[in-house]
């Protein structure tokens, strides 16, 4: 006689509910995965071209809310019943309904006939082996797909992280404008930036050389204007760029170029420097008298002394300083030898220029303020 | 083991026992004669359909003898008239110049009968066979006749030949239990066959492996298998899906209640063969085809585009069996 009883068979059923409800949900997961992994993905992706202010909220809930569903539509409507799970059982272990007759027999106990107790007898004397059975027929796992949606979601997350909006494109319109400075090598816009780039270098130099070292500072400021591209009075401010090399605006703007007015910033006569120098910073500006919209571009050349040990050398440094329309580049001699025009954000920022312009104009202002504190 | 575990065990020895001495007379006919023993055990009638030669009245003749019961034959023709079947009653006079009618009995009395090319015989005697099937006796002059107890009509018929015939009416094809088809055997079962009985008759020589008697007390038995609601609404469920519906295109006409019981009957049978006290649905999926394919018709149109029933029915047992 085994030692099982009928409590034991309902135990079993019970656990395969269990086994079942749990299989249902994780099945059930395992597709709002995939649904919040498609929605994430989608939601970073329209992040990245749209201006959100909170993308990680956003994409939380995106993630999150499949799931919750899921788990509170599992946990309400695919628990199945004990009958349902007693079928199910008898697919899983091969036990051809006798699980199911069994446990009806036992629910219904009116019919006892020799047959009903012979059959709730053979269920009990194979509940050791459903037992073992269970435990291998009915693992939960979830499916190899989950993992691809979790991996959705995570290339999500980090999507969301990128900028978003705006600034993603202004980013890639920067990256696309700034590669292609660097494929017109004649165009002066470039040598301003390089110029602007190494402004910081030799700031370290001379500030090492400072205790030691008489600095000298000259500053010529060649005035460059930029113009509209109608304008073509003044032969001197013709400017070098191909119309190719123009930057066109958008539409609903007045349509601007820049224009350098005289060529190479270091390669003209007034930018031949004064080794000698020790001359005052000049920040010498001109306002465009076209009428349009212009934009003042300054090249600063400093220049340095340095006498450390008692041979003397030079260092140059060389920037630009571009004004907004019609505004005079202020100077700065607060700081002694160093000449930094400051121009006010606004005069510039208001939709006058393309995002790619005050971008670059706005980069610019930022190289220049952090090379003249230094 | 307990009392009925093991009455229900020797009972299935001995079915075993004579299902191989049938597998020994009619050769190579293994699922046919498991059908056969399976709708007779269930206490149904069976309709064997089949060509010619293919051994069907050799199969009853055998069948009857196995089991020890008395064969009776009707040999299915157009002359033949339903007193043919059940019997007439006959003018007897006695030697004292007394005369009185006495119901001579027909064929139909015994405790199994081959009529043999049912649907060659006309309408009318074809009818005569529905009240002995379904009630198991005959009303003649007025005066009800029962019929011996167990009581099985084993008929055949040949699918090949319509002219001269009467298709069976619906209403009787519902009174058979099953209908078997018999297939044609094959190489190897052909080749035994000749060693066997190329000039003999197998069946005459058999003998009888088990009593009435106890044929009954198997059936009885066979009556206290269990079956789960579960299974009894999974065969309702079977049994509607063969009606008329948006799914079921096919059909015209569904399997009838007595489809149903007919359903379970042998399910019950097939569960007692593979050793079970329960019914599984496994069991109810053998039945099927057995048990439904003569209660269910098909549409014209699906008649005409020459779907078969038994593709149009092994479909639905597939869709029957994901639903469950």
């Amino acid at each position: 006689m085994n030692s099982y009883n009928e409590s034991d068979l309902i135990q079993l059923i019970a656990q395969t509910r269990k086994h079942l409800w749990m299989e249902s949900t994780l099945r059930s997961i395992n597709i709002s995965l995939c649904i919040s992994a498609a929605l994430v993905i989608t939601t970073a992706v329209t992040h990245l071209f749209s201006a959100w202010t909170n993308p990680y909220l956003l994409g939380s809930i995106v993630a999150l809310f499949p799931l919750l569903l899921t788990t509170l539509y599992c946990s309400v409507f695919q628990r199945p019943s004990m009958q349902a799970a007693s079928h199910a059982a008898d697919k899983k272990l091969n036990a051809n309904s006798l699980l199911l007759s069994a446990w009806e027999l036992i629910q219904n106990p009116s019919n006892n006939s020799a047959t009903t107790q012979l059959v709730i007898k053979q269920a009990l004397t194979k509940i050791p082996k459903w037992r073992s059975q269970t435990k291998t027929e009915l693992s939960m796992k979830l499916p190899r797909s989950s993992a691809l949606a979790i991996a959705g979601i995570l290339i999500g997350i980090t999507m969301l992280s990128l900028p978003g909006g705006g600034q993603y494109l202004q980013s890639q319109s920067n990256v696309q404008f700034t590669s292609a400075q660097k494929t017109k090598p004649a165009n002066p816009l470039a040598d301003i930036i390089h110029s602007v780039s190494t402004l910081s270098k030799p700031t370290t130099d001379a500030s090492a050389l400072s205790n030691s070292s008489v600095n000298s500072v000259s500053e010529k400021s060649a005035n460059k204007k930029v113009t509209t591209s109608n304008s073509t009075r003044d032969q001197e401010l013709q400017s070098p760029l191909s119309s190719t090399d123009q930057i066109s605006m958008d539409r609903a703007t007045p349509t601007t170029s820049l224009q350098h007015s005289s060529g190479h910033p270091f390669k003209t006569e007034k930018e031949q420097h004064d080794t000698a120098g020790s001359s005052k910073a000049i920040a010498d500006t001109k306002q465009s008298h076209t009428g349009t919209s212009a934009l003042n571009v300054k090249t600063i050349s400093i220049k340095r002394r340095a006498t450390a040990d008692g041979n003397s050398y030079s260092t140059s440094h060389q920037g630009v300083a571009i004004a907004g329309f019609n505004q005079p580049i202020k100077t700065d001699r607060r700081q002694p030898g160093v000449a930094a025009a400051r121009v006010q954000k606004t005069q510039y920022s208001q939709g006058t220029f393309s995002l790619p312009q005050q971008h670059f104009i706005a980069q610019y202002f930022q190289q220049l303020h952090k090379g003249a504190e230094q | 083991m307990t009392t009925i575990e093991a009455e229900l065990e020797t009972a299935r020895q001995e079915f075993n026992q004579l299902q191989r001495a049938l597998e020994a007379t009619i050769v190579g006919q293994q699922q046919l004669i498991h059908e056969l023993l399976v709708a007779v055990f269930a206490g149904g009638h069976v309709l064997l359909e089949g060509l010619p030669g293919l051994g069907k009245t050799h199969l009853a003749k055998a069948l009857s003898a196995s089991m020890g019961m008395n064969l009776g034959r009707i040999q299915g023709t157009p002359d033949l008239m339903p007193a043919d079947i059940t019997g007439s009653e006959i003018l007897l006079r006695s030697g004292a110049g007394d005369q009185q009618f006495e119901f001579r009995q027909g064929p139909i009395f015994s405790n199994m009968v081959l009529v043999d090319e049912i649907n060659r015989a006309t309408p009318k005697t074809q009818a005569a066979l529905l009240e002995a099937m379904q009630e198991s006796q005959v009303t003649q002059a007025g005066q009800c006749h029962r019929l011996l107890s167990p009581f099985w009509v084993l008929a055949t018929q040949n699918p090949i030949e319509i002219e001269g015939t009467y298709p069976l009416p619906e209403a009787q094809l519902d009174r058979f239990l099953a209908k078997i088809n018999i297939n044609y055997p094959d190489a190897d079962a052909l080749l035994k066959m000749i060693d066997i009985s190329l000039d003999d008759e197998p069946a005459d020589h058999i003998n009888t492996i088990i009593q009435p008697e106890r044929v009954q007390q198997i059936m009885a038995l066979i009556q206290q298998l269990v079956i789960a609601t579960p299974l009894k609404q999974a065969a309702v469920d079977l049994v509607l899906a063969t009606h008329p519906s948006p799914t079921g295109k096919h059909f015209r006409y569904g399997a009838s209640p007595r489809g149903l019981q007919a359903l379970l009957r042998m399910a019950r049978v097939h569960a007692f063969t593979q050793g079970r006290a329960h019914v599984a649905l496994e069991d109810i999926h053998q039945a099927a085809l057995p048990a439904l394919r003569h209660r269910v018709l098909l549409t014209i149109e699906s008649e005409l585009d020459g779907i078969d029933i038994e593709n149009v029915l092994t479909g639905l047992l597939k869709q029957w069996e994901q639903q469950l």
